[in-house]
């Protein structure tokens, strides 16, 4: 970084979401008040203001070099944040949390403010979105469509694929029983087991037909719907971003080819889906098409198609930090 | 839970309520480098002081939380602790490419300094994981500093075989033809390429300057106060570690040691473990850390 400018000026900040302080960096361009704004929401592998790799730093930093504000926050009960935060669920997202961001951003003059989360993120960003008329787009990277707990997506999937007798076949095997004996492999065993015992109670006789038919399991969550649906009637811009490889996205198919396709024909609603894998951003590939990704959405809302920074060059109000221009 | 002045300047203060121990970030230093802190300050007058090292890449990321909850629990017991990330990594400014352990080191020292200044006259611990244990070692080498070792590495080639392991073991999972191998991934770097593992890039800068250091050499001779805390399934030490540990015993360092039963995957984040820092492990890594580190200070842990 020696010899470069300083393109951006950050600050920490708690932000009060019910009984938790949260913890959150904002950026902003090194001059100026920036007026539209975005908020990264981490997946909830890696519920950091940093993400993996320093994804969500990087997007920000770079948000901030095109004029943008922009801000990554940590959940209650993750990272530098206070409270607990008992599991991960995607049926409940953190919506209080994210709405403390978005009215900080509004505070200090950002008018127009949009939402990008991955995975858990995503759907963080969506049900927020949904809640609050005032988040102006969406961007999804790898959502899910469907309502998983954290970490037991794989049992789930095993359940439905896995018949009982493939279930004992797999118990049997030496390396499964040698995994009694490791406390991380009898969490995983307790969640398949978990997962297969109410697979079968939902195909019980008499279960409610909407739970268990093959259109349930096409159909996105009903949440998941409800709030596009939401997003839709308010004709608020939605991305979703896929790799083709992503897991997720075979359900996002499935989805769309029932309830929610009718949603995804609305004008405001695009996919993106690019080869390989993007969920988790295990790779740095992933991460780059991710943070290429916003940096398109940021190039997009220009609406005047000028290349100068959205935002004009007047004192932020709330915000007051030094312009660090000069230090470049 | 009150918040401060905080939006003013680049600091966000909080002090919690329950135990009046106060919270300050901020971005230290002036121009394009500057060190994320986080400072925790007691309600009473402070006892001693910790500073944390962190780990690097997915390592950082998995112990996270656990070194917040250290941090807040400490500091209800009366230690002024200081967390930060390295220049060029985290939160903190610059390009990852820039990373070198000398500059780790030199980030490491001048927070020693600063909580020197926080808890004057007072003793002071560094505490590091993994790779952030050779870290604490190399600052803490001209002081009389105590250390904390978390699963420490033992020497820096550790931390590439892991990253590298990683990488070839999700490479061969997601179907890579003939992925690279451990000692190819290194030839590739010492050449001079960036080489990724798990989705971070391991530069050639960080590779070449810290490649051959030991937390033997690193640490140096003087004797001091070591808690080596190991983390496994087996409850046993291992043996290079065992080894090291006898080493510095017989060289007249105070050394204790306890292992923590539970697992942890330092490269592969895996959803089924995530750590909101309520798992037992944690828990009882918290409790024992807090527990040698007031034992050593000359007081009693409350509940």
């Amino acid at each position: 970084m020696t010899g470069a400018a300083v393109t951006y000026r950050e600050a920490p900040v708690f932000l009060e979401s019910g009984e938790d302080s949260l913890f959150a960096i904002v950026t902003v361009p090194a001059r100026g008040r920036a007026t539209a704004g975005l908020i990264v929401l981490p997946g909830g592998a890696t519920p950091l203001t940093t993400n993996r790799n320093r994804l969500s730093v990087r997007i920000c930093r770079a948000l901030a070099r095109e004029g943008y504000a922009a801000m990554r926050l940590d959940y209650h009960g993750t990272g530098d944040s206070t409270g607990v935060l008992d599991q991960i669920r995607l049926d409940q997202p953190v919506v209080e949390d994210v709405a403390a961001g978005v009215a900080y951003l509004r505070s200090i003059g950002v008018e127009r403010v949009a939402l990008a989360g991955s995975c858990y993120g995503a759907r963080n960003a969506l049900e927020t979105a949904a809640a609050l008329p005032e988040v102006s787009e969406v961007i999804m990277i790898a959502p899910s469509t469907l309502d998983y707990v954290l970490g037991e997506r794989g049992g789930v999937n095993r359940a439905k694929k896995w018949s009982l007798g493939r279930y004992a076949i797999e118990a049997l095997r030496p390396r499964t029983i040698a995994g009694v004996f490791s406390s991380r492999k009898r969490r995983s065993y307790g969640i398949y087991a978990r997962a297969k015992m109410k697979e079968m109670r939902r195909k019980l006789p008499g279960r409610q037909a909407d739970a268990t038919g093959s259109e349930a399991e096409m159909d996105a969550s009903p949440g998941f719907e409800r709030a596009m649906r939401t997003l839709a009637d308010r004709g608020a811009p939605v991305l979703f971003v896929y790799g083709g490889e992503d897991g997720f996205y075979g359900e996002f198919t499935r989805a769309a080819d029932g309830r929610l396709g009718e949603i995804l024909g609305g004008s405001t609603v695009s996919v993106r889906v690019l080869p390989g894998k993007i969920h988790g951003f295990t790779t740095v590939h992933a991460q780059d098409v991710a943070l290429e990704e916003i940096r398109g959405w940021a190039a997009r809302t220009r609406t005047d198609g000028s290349t100068e920074p959205i935002g004009e060059p007047e004192a932020v109000p709330a915000l007051d930090l030094p312009d660090r221009a000069a230090e470049g | 839970m009150t918040i401060g002045e905080q939006q003013q300047a680049a600091v966000a203060t909080r002090v919690d309520e329950a135990t009046g121990t106060a919270e300050r970030v901020e971005f230290r230093g002036a121009g394009r480098e500057r060190v994320f802190s986080v400072q925790y300050t007691p309600a009473t007058e402070p006892v001693g002081g910790l500073l944390v090292c962190p780990a690097l890449a997915s390592e950082f990321t998995q112990n996270y939380r656990r070194e917040v909850l250290l941090a807040r629990r400490l500091a209800e017991m009366g230690f002024v602790v200081e967390r930060f990330h390295y220049r060029f990594t985290g939160n903190s400014d610059g390009d990852s490419a820039n990373l070198t352990f000398d500059s780790m080191r030199e980030d490491a020292v001048a927070a020693t300094e600063h909580l020197r200044g926080l808890a004057p006259g007072l003793p002071l611990f560094l505490l590091g994981t993994r790779w952030g244990s050779l870290v604490a070692a190399s600052a803490a080498a001209s002081s009389d500093a105590g250390l904390v070792l978390w699963e420490p590495e033992l020497d820096t080639a550790r931390f590439f075989k892991d990253a590298f392991r990683a990488r070839l073991v999700y490479d061969r999972k997601r179907g890579v033809e003939e992925p690279l191998t451990g000692a190819q991934l290194i030839e590739r770097v010492r050449a001079g390429d960036p080489v990724e593992a798990m989705g971070h890039t391991i530069e050639p800068e960080l590779f070449h300057s810290s490649e051959g250091r030991t937390l033997e050499g690193e640490l140096g001779s003087t004797p001091r106060a070591i808690f080596v805390l190991q983390l496994g399934g087996t409850g046993v030490v291992g043996q290079a570690l065992s080894s090291q540990i006898d080493r510095w015993s017989e060289a007249g360092f105070r050394v204790d040691v306890e292992t923590v039963k539970g697992d942890e995957t330092w490269w592969v984040i895996d959803e089924r473990l995530n750590d909101m820092g309520d798992q037992p492990m944690t828990k009882r890594l918290i409790e024992l850390t807090s527990a040698w580190l007031a034992t050593s200070v000359g007081r009693q842990v409350e509940a």
